[in-house]
């Protein structure tokens, strides 16, 4: 072969991609056809990229194609090395199961949305999400990066006729604008100091740049892609961008899209700059540990389900920042066994975040489209009338509440045991260092524990709060199809973590030096056997042993093996919908212990005056929360900008010579600068 | 199955039976303490046994609510508590099963008994579970991650994460008060008090509903699943009390498996709970409950208490 086979599924699924883009467009007239055409194009453009990314994955050297020659930032490439494909196969596997869910899903839009839109878009988000790993080169790398904001815009816009979404959507664009522009001049930063946009030359010459101007690129580059993976204090987006988009839209925004910040954090710390000084380890390591518990915090306190699964985006965002930090830190201190650890342990729970958060977007999509809301206040009882989703979900909910039966579990005692390696250092600051965010990790877990069980417990079991809910049917196989392959995802990570961690190391192997060693018998042992060791086969075993066991000694020991069906005792009273526990009411206490930071504002009862006291019935008790983000800085910053603005309309003298000296000045200036500079 | 791996497996399984068939019986020895301590004569030490008797022979009553995750519940939780017991030695330190998991593992699967537990109280639509739900999912957001700090400050000396190497560890070092010990113990009493449901965090013997957490969680079970779910916590709060002993005081515990070095292991072992039974029922007796916005404070307490486990052990260690 000419070509190494990779690259033909890449060309195939990137032409896929782009019938997928256009067929649905040339099929205007016929929306439900081009619907069908793009979800099945979409579902083989991903299953290309996965191929090509699993094979790169397993051992094929990586892939590299020069495409055109760019005057005068030289020829743009792509590169599919071990860390792309990670990505690349994130997208794949997540966009396909989403084409597949997006078959049934449509529905929920038919008759009042052009659903053969949505479905070119989707196309054209998994075409851009996959060729940002793969760009080489700087100028290729923000076209597509540009590409990939602007489509999934439009997908946040699409419901535009609805007055929230439009704002969503404006808060989003200008959010990863200001990202790209930081990415510019990080970009422009390192191109005129490498003397090159090429990646390939970026890595050759990163590691020699001086200190000062690497650590500038780093500190641009984290605040560009920090933006977009969402990390604080620049979250604000994502739970307004979430629950506006389409749920599968959301699903691949969160699984994948933000996985791209991250993406780009690595490749321009690891990769690009070769590592750096420890700081911004724990730059890194800080900024995550604030945006996990944040984000477990607001998760914990929110009764929409959307947005409460936003929160949880940046809180697993964090936990993975607390990986690559810690790696970073590592890498700093040559401690290359601990710096793949943490490496390893950010990758896999990236991945297993992909499948888990997928599957749960998917849900909340499959509860929309039942019940036509996702505020949980008005949900419940659906076990029972959607058995199959709710089934799913909980898989969903055991696997990101990090349950130790599924995926979740792996990576999160992955990063545990990269942080708590720390203690096993000689050096000081380490040894406090990486504790100290393993405690902030603790405390983000307790947490998101707490907001998925009432998630769960408020939106799926007991009764339905509204006759949406109580009214629920089914949703489409299609749709339980895909859930049903993401929940496939969640438990085979879960299951086999010794197969997966062998093909992470192909990441980090080139990137710190070092591979995470994997025991005999499916035994994971990062350290060394005697410090830590698990074996998630052994745990599922055994459980598969005693579960019937708990089952079958009661009935040796004479249990009653009689069942009566009673109504709940309600103290007296007849229980209804309505005297069973909130969302609300059940985070309050937590509300109430992390007031300082919630900043809770209640608007207690508004009563009609006109009835008697013993009889008030339109009782009303709202909770609002502000955001300290949005308070301390989102709102300053914005006021400050307004302000200046103002500012800048007293040199607007509508003559257009005045414009004219303006720009004669203007040029004579930067002519002087540059003169100076150079 | 080789003679190798039976002398793994069997020991940790005759220990995990050991701590479920004990565990009903520290909580019989505490009621009759406490009972005592109060003025009163009390019921025989075997009362809690006579109980879960009494619960396996009632027929199931379930909620017309419910769904099957509310059936199922008893049965993960109970496997979930005996696997987090199959990886705790008790008596015999010769084998263990720490391959399975290391002290993180543990936590978690206390956790995942915990958030079935939590599920089901949901489930029957009752607002009185879910008002247990409700507190005991607010303290165990800050109870797992204080249990999980203070297990990895106890086994720091060891420089492990794993329970039978830091076990090994004191064994060999014999006894040392360090800061480390004594702060990362602190931490853990404080934290198995509200991991335990016991006062002055919770009330074992009530089911108020100003008072209750965890006796309001299960109210909704009966029958044979409430005996599991009883017979889970007691369990649970033996297994806390027996890593405890494992990390602090394991002198006693037999290393070989010899009949008169487990026998007197296991006279060694009740003797150190019932020191541990007489030591709660005296702070039973002596102490009011605490109101619940104010365990916060205390978790926040054992917090503390490892973090300055961590920096004794950095900065003087």
């Amino acid at each position: 072969m000419v070509f190494p086979a990779p690259i033909h599924l890449l060309s195939i699924g990137a032409i896929t991609a782009l019938a997928g883009m256009i067929g649905p467009l040339l099929l205007w007239r016929w929306p439900a056809i081009g619907h069908w055409i793009g979800c099945v194009l979409a579902a083989v453009a991903s299953s290309a990229a996965f191929g090509a990314a699993a094979w790169v994955l397993l051992g094929a050297p990586a892939v590299h194609v020069a495409l055109f020659a760019l005057y005068p930032f030289g020829t743009v490439s792509i590169r599919l090395d071990a860390l792309a494909a990670v990505f690349l196969g994130l997208t794949g596997a997540l966009g396909f199961a989403v084409a597949v869910y997006a078959l049934g899903y449509a529905r929920h839009y038919e008759g009042r949305k052009h659903v053969g839109l949505l479905a070119a878009l989707v196309c054209g988000f998994v075409l851009t999400l996959g060729l940002v790993p793969l760009a080489n080169h700087a100028v290729g790398f923000m076209l597509v990066w540009e590409l990939m904001a602007l489509v999934s815009f439009a997908l946040v816009a699409f419901e535009h006729e609805h007055e929230k979404t439009r704002r969503a959507a404006v808060f989003y664009a200008v959010m990863t604008h200001l990202g790209a522009g930081f990415l510019f001049a990080a970009f422009l930063l390192f191109g005129t100091q490498a003397g090159t946009y090429d990646f390939d030359g970026w890595r050759a010459a990163g590691a020699a740049l001086p200190g000062a101007t690497q650590s500038g690129i780093f500190v641009l580059a984290l605040i560009g892609f920090g933006a977009k993976a969402g990390v604080l204090p620049l979250h604000g987006w994502l739970p307004e961008a979430h629950p506006a988009a389409p749920s599968h839209v959301s699903a691949l925004m969160s699984g994948a899209m933000i996985k791209m910040g991250l993406y780009g954090i690595i490749r321009m710390s690891f990769d690009l700059l070769g590592g750096g000084p420890a700081w911004w380890g724990l730059l890194v390591l800080g900024l995550g540990a604030v945006s996990a518990l944040m984000g477990a915090l607001y998760a914990v306190t929110e009764s929409d389900l959307k947005r409460l699964l936003a929160f949880s985006s940046i809180e697993n965002v964090g936990i993975a920042m607390l990986g690559v930090g810690a790696a970073l830190f590592f890498m700093a201190q040559r401690q290359d066994a601990f710096a793949a650890l943490a490496l390893v342990a950010a990758l896999y729970h990236i991945i297993n975040h992909a499948f888990f958060k997928g599957l749960m977007f998917c849900g909340a999509g499959a509860v929309q489209y039942a019940t036509h809301t996702v505020n949980l206040e008005r949900l419940g009882g659906l076990i029972k009338r959607m058995p199959v989703t709710a089934f799913f979900v909980l898989v969903g909910t055991l696997a990101i509440a990090a349950m130790p039966l599924l995926n979740g579990f792996v990576s999160e005692w992955l990063t545990y045991q990269a942080l708590f390696s720390g203690l096993w250092v000689k050096d000081k600051p380490t040894r406090l260092a990486l504790p100290l965010a393993a405690c902030a990790l603790a405390l983000t877990g307790g947490l998101a524990f707490v907001a998925f069980v009432k998630a769960y417990a408020v939106g799926f079991l007991a009764r339905g709060r509204s006759a949406e809910a109580e009214q629920a049917v089914e949703v489409p196989s299609t749709m339980l199809a895909g859930m049903a392959l993401l929940a496939g995802g969640c438990f085979g990570l879960g299951l086999a973590p010794a197969w997966v961690i062998p093909v992470l190391n192909r990441v980090a192997s080139p990137l710190v030096g070092a591979v995470v060693p994997v025991g005999p018998g499916w035994l994971l042992v990062p350290v060394r056997a005697d410090v830590a060791s698990l074996s998630m086969p052994l745990i599922w075993g055994l459980l598969a042993l005693l579960v019937p066991l708990a089952f079958v000694v009661p009935l040796l020991l004479g249990a009653s093996t009689r069942t009566r069906i009673a109504p709940t005792w309600g103290c007296g009273s007849s229980p209804s919908s309505r005297t069973q526990y909130s969302a609300m009411g059940f985070a309050q206490p937590l509300r109430a212990i992390f007031g300082r930071l919630l900043m809770p504002h209640t608007q207690e009862v508004q009563v009609d005056p006109t009835l008697p006291p013993y009889f008030r019935r339109d009782m009303r008790y709202t909770v609002f929360l502000e955001s300290v983000v949005e308070r301390y800085l989102y709102a300053p910053t914005t006021r400050w900008v307004l302000e200046a603005a103002h500012q800048l309309t007293r040199i607007q003298g509508g003559s257009i010579h005045l414009y004219l000296a303006y720009i004669f000045v203007s040029l004579l200036l930067v002519l002087l600068v540059m003169k100076g500079l150079g | 199955m080789n003679a190798d791996t039976m002398a793994v497996w069997l020991p940790a399984a005759a220990q995990a039976v050991l701590v479920i068939a004990l565990a009903p019986l520290l909580n019989g020895v505490i009621r009759r303490l406490k009972a005592r301590l109060q003025g009163r004569r009390g019921a025989g030490i075997l009362q809690p046994y006579f109980e879960l008797a009494k619960y396996l022979r009632k027929d199931a009553v379930v909620s017309a609510d419910a769904s099957w995750l509310f059936t199922a519940t008893p049965y993960v939780v109970f496997a979930a508590v005996a696997l987090a017991a199959l990886l705790v030695p008790s008596i015999y330190l010769g084998s263990h099963l720490g391959f399975v998991g290391d002290l993180v593992v543990l936590v978690y699967l206390l956790g995942l008994a915990r958030f079935f537990t939590l599920l089901a109280a949901m489930d029957t639509g009752s607002s009185f579970t879910a008002m247990g739900s409700s507190r005991e999912a607010t303290l165990s957001a800050l109870a797992e991650p204080a249990l999980l700090l203070g297990l990895v400050m106890a086994a720091l000396p060891a420089g492990s994460l794993q329970l039978a190497t830091a076990t090994s560890h004191t064994l060999a070092q014999g006894f040392t008060l360090s800061p480390v010990k004594a702060l990362s113990l602190a931490a853990l009493v404080v934290i198995v008090i509200v991991e335990t449901g016991r006062v002055p965090v919770d009330n074992p013997a009530t089911h108020l509903e100003l008072t209750m957490i965890h006796e309001g969680l299960v109210l909704e079970h009966a029958g044979p699943g409430l005996a599991l779910m009883t017979w889970a916590a007691a369990v649970k709060q033996l297994l806390l009390i027996t890593v405890i002993i494992d990390l602090f005081v394991p002198w006693g515990a037999a290393t070989s498996l010899t009949l008169p070095a487990l026998g007197l292991a296991l006279g060694v072992y009740l003797g150190k709970l019932l020191i541990v039974a007489i030591a709660i029922g005296l702070v039973e007796s002596c102490i009011a409950k605490m109101r619940l916005f104010q365990v916060p404070d205390l978790i926040g307490g054992s917090f503390v208490f490892s973090v300055l486990a961590l920096f004794s052990f950095t900065l003087l260690g």
